[in-house]
């Protein structure tokens, strides 16, 4: 059992506190998701839990936590490693060893177990999480997810009661975060552990969840059913994004008061089949037309493109695309299709193997990045490696001054950037110190300073918690509108399904779909969003069968 | 990861990291004992099967190439500084400063001796870098009695050594791709240019190390009471025979010195080679002492299966 009394903490050089009274009692063996937009004290949450405040981060503290008996405030966290397994969000950062078997080991060896204990232990936890085939394999050739699971067996080896997990799937490949996901399911179902686990992707964990604390601002503001939630509650917190098919049944329930809320399609197909029979549907077009197309202004060109790395497989295998001017594409794939190649390709810093890529006019191999860098600006997953400078201001202005803008042009749009951006209070302090949202609006930012004509953005929205997606997307729009190209490389089916235009599908080296989101996300198994998983076998009452998101579902309704 | 281990079950990485670090230490007071360039030379021949029988030609290739770059300079700037040598090949005369500068065949050769003994220390530490585990180093560095603490910070900041190498090419494309010319004219320039990636690369590794103290002390780093150990370092008959062939081996290059053997004039002209029975002796030993992995590897193979 956890419990932790009346309990706030303050880091050490903050004036406000992370977390504030927070007085919780969590039971064995529940199923804990923990929620809420970033910077809320999730991550605080959980490391009190196992000791690491207030022993490792400094800071005043006040209250009391209880785990299993243990205060764990006088118990250092090497102590309570026995009780409490915690898991991290970057598998990179948390692996000591260079082996999977001695990586599980390091915790046997440091609390000093017997030889055949250890081996004992490892057999079992290697069956356990499943990795038995991984034993031999050195950490720098597994994949995330499976350096993610090596890490829980890691935890899981100790014994503990209870196992913490922040954000563990935020920085994989959606393969990778469901195989961590299901394994986190099967330890609550099959062990009996308590689990505690932070998570921007609800859908995949509310049904499973026994129990939703939704925390802001240091605060618990929800502690409860995770379907109750979204029933009464759901309206009151936008920040946080809860499943379109949650958001569906709470739509309908205004026309029908008795409606069940599904969390899996599975259910969902239950709960609405007789609805959706009785209903009338109505065609609706769903034709996306993109506005602001300069269908005379093709801005990239790619002609029987093909990319071989040195020593290493061929990537793209004949890749034809024209982009026009105003377009907003998104590119959708497994990992290793050869999105990120493609935006490689088209920012210069990858040259074609074979065949042309023109951008403006120009053919790539026949200018420099740093000249490309006026037409193509690109923007990482990771915003840290955007940041250089010492300011804000300095990294918004770095680009312009790199491409020669006068002063005048610079002070006018830096201003501009700032006040759309919303940094304007943040101008002179050290961009790394800022939220990730801020440092990610920054990034943004100081590349659309430049005024790119294309703007490429890889995985923008991994590890976002809802409103930052939203933002960013609003962000985008208004690039957009400005007369802006965007390429967006995503796995994130839902967001395109809403804000998406026209949609690449690729698929070894191969562009298999290029269509508009409603040709190309409907009727698939894998890249469907999960209202179209949902109405697939109900199109016989007249939904249409390319609908992809709620908005649409409920304008078909009649 | 080009310079990282990866462990590609040969002979030579099969080998106790005990029996490698004395083939090291062997060499290593061979290279600074002897400097004999016939010698020499044979003792760089003779750490070339290593690499070639442990399959890391084309990563160990890399570092005799960075060695040879700096032969370069070890030449130039001996063949310019040292006076000494009578067979004057060119001279420069009335430099400011430096009067008359000559350039003798002597000190070309000494030059290229001393490059020839470079060469075989950094082949040799190229060798065990790229086939001892860490993790085996590590465990066997302990079994020595170094401390615990101080050797694991050590193999942390070794394996966190690719994941900078990658950051680094990233933000390096991620600054070009915001329009910074990352080339200068010249070499200064170019250096200082480069230098606005150091902040950031700094402050991510800060930002690692933080993140990893935090996972190992959640999984009992530093716990009271003795640490074992999960694997036991196997040792067979070829690494007990190989650390006595290094071991004779250092013996042997002390006895040659204390003997003036493999010692060589270069000043004030180059001595005469005699192909003695030294280094018939050397030649014999240091093919032997290369082909003992190779030999018992069978033998090895044997022992494994019972």
């Amino acid at each position: 059992m956890i419990e932790t009394k009346d309990l706030t903490f303050i880091y050490a050089g903050s004036k406000t506190p992370a977390l504030k009274d927070i007085s919780l009692t969590i039971n064995d063996s529940e199923f804990v998701l923990l929620a809420g937009p970033s910077g809320c004290g999730k991550s605080t949450l959980c490391r009190c839990i196992n000791g690491l405040i207030p022993s490792f981060y400094g800071g005043k503290i006040s209250g009391s936590v209880e785990v299993q008996n243990i205060d764990a405030f006088h118990t250092p966290t090497k102590e309570m490693a026995k009780k409490v397994g915690m898991v991290f969000q970057d598998p990179e950062n948390q692996l000591v060893a260079m082996d999977v078997e001695r990586e599980i080991a390091f915790g046997l060896e440091n609390c000093g177990f017997s030889k055949t204990i250890m081996a004992k232990r490892m057999e079992e936890v290697l069956d356990t999480v499943g990795i038995d085939h991984l034993r031999h394999r050195q950490l720098s050739t597994l994949s995330g997810g499976e350096k993610q699971k090596t890490a829980i067996a890691a935890v899981l080896v100790l014994h503990p009661e209870i196992l913490v997990l922040d954000e563990p799937t935020s920085e994989l490949d959606p393969k990778g975060a469901e195989e961590v996901i299901q394994l986190i399911k099967r330890l609550n179902e099959e062990l009996g552990l308590t689990v505690l686990l932070v998570e921007h992707r609800m859908d995949r964990v509310l049904q499973s969840v026994d129990r939703l604390i939704l925390m802001k601002n240091g605060l618990i503001s929800y502690d409860g059913n995770s379907r109750d939630w979204i029933d009464r509650t759901g309206n009151e917190f936008p920040d946080i994004g809860i499943p379109p098919i949650a958001r569906l049944s709470r739509e309908l329930k205004k026309k029908n008061n008795n409606l069940q809320i599904p969390l899996t399609i599975k259910e969902g197909r239950q709960v609405f089949s007789s609805m959706f029979k009785e209903n009338k549907w109505k065609k609706c077009n769903s034709n996306v037309v993109q506005d602001g197309i300069d269908k005379d202004n093709c801005i990239v060109e790619i002609k029987n493109l093909w990319y071989k790395y040195q020593d290493g497989p061929t990537v793209l295998k004949d890749i034809n695309l024209s982009i026009f001017k105003g377009e907003f594409i998104a590119i959708v794939g497994r990992n290793a299709a050869g999105k990120t190649t493609l935006a490689k390709l088209l920012t210069g810093l990858l040259k074609p193997s074979k065949g042309k890529v023109k951008i403006n006019g120009i053919y790539t191999t026949q200018t420099s990045v740093e000249h490309l860098a006026r037409d193509v600006g690109y923007v990482f997953q990771d915003p840290n490696v955007h940041l250089f400078a010492d300011t804000v201001e300095e990294e918004i202005t770095f680009m312009m001054r790199n491409l020669g803008f006068s002063n005048e042009r610079i002070e006018k749009s830096l201003d501009e950037i700032l006040r759309q951006f919303n940094l304007e209070h943040h101008r002179h302090e050290y961009p790394r110190s800022l939220s990730s949202g801020e440092k990610q609006r920054v990034a943004l930012s100081s590349v659309i300073a430049a005024q790119p004509q294309i703007l490429i953005l890889d995985e923008p929205t991994r590890g976002l918690d809802y409103k930052l997606k939203k933002n960013l997307m609003h962000y985008l729009a208004e690039y957009k509108k400005g007369g802006g190209t965007i390429l967006l490389i995503t796995h994130d089916i839902e967001l395109i399904a809403e804000f998406g235009k026209r949609v690449l599908l690729m698929s070894e080296g191969n562009i298999i779909a290029d269509g508009t989101k409603h040709q190309v996300l409907a009727n698939s198994l894998h890249f469907s969003p999960q209202i179209n998983r949902l109405i697939q076998p109900f199109t016989k009452y007249g939904i249409s069968s390319d609908t992809l998101t709620v908005d649409e579902m409920l304008r078909g309704l009649q | 990861m080009k310079f990282a281990y990866t462990n590609k079950k040969t002979p030579v990485h099969r080998l106790h990291p005990v029996c490698k670090i004395f083939w090291v230490v062997g060499i290593l007071t061979g290279s600074i004992i002897i400097n004999d360039p016939l010698l020499l030379l044979l003792l760089f021949l003779s750490t070339i099967p290593f690499a070639i029988i442990g399959k890391i030609v084309r990563q160990w290739g890399s570092f005799v190439k960075l060695s040879i770059w700096l032969s370069f300079f070890i030449v130039l700037i001996n063949t310019l500084a040292s006076q000494h040598g009578s067979t004057i090949l060119y001279s420069i005369t009335e430099i400011p400063i430096f009067g008359t500068i000559k350039i003798t065949l002597e000190s070309l050769f000494f030059g290229l001796g001393m490059s020839l003994r470079l060469l075989s220390i950094i082949s040799a530490f190229a060798i065990i870098t790229l086939t001892i585990n860490p993790d085996d180093l590590l465990q066997t560095i302990l079994s020595l009695k170094f401390p615990y603490r101080t050797i694991l910070t050590t193999t942390i900041a070794i394996r966190f050594i690719p994941c900078l190498l990658s950051d680094l090419d990233t933000m390096q494309d991620s600054i070009r791709m915001r329009g910074y010319q990352m080339s200068g004219k010249h070499f200064i320039s170019r250096i200082k240019r480069r230098a606005v990636l150091l902040p950031p690369l700094l402050s991510n590794s800060l930002e690692r190390s933080i993140q990893s103290a935090e996972a190992m002390e959640s999984r009992g780093f530093g716990s009271s009471g003795k640490k074992t150990f999960y694997k036991t370092i196997q040792t067979t008959i070829t690494d007990y025979f190989f650390i006595l062939l290094s071991i004779s081996l250092f013996f042997l290059f002390i006895i040659m010195w204390i003997l003036n053997i493999g010692t060589y004039n270069y000043y004030p002209t180059l001595a005469p080679i005699n192909i003695t029975a030294t280094y018939i002796f050397l030649a014999v030993f240091l093919i032997f002492l290369v082909s003992a992995p190779v030999i018992f590897s069978p033998l090895k193979k044997v022992i494994d299966l019972d």
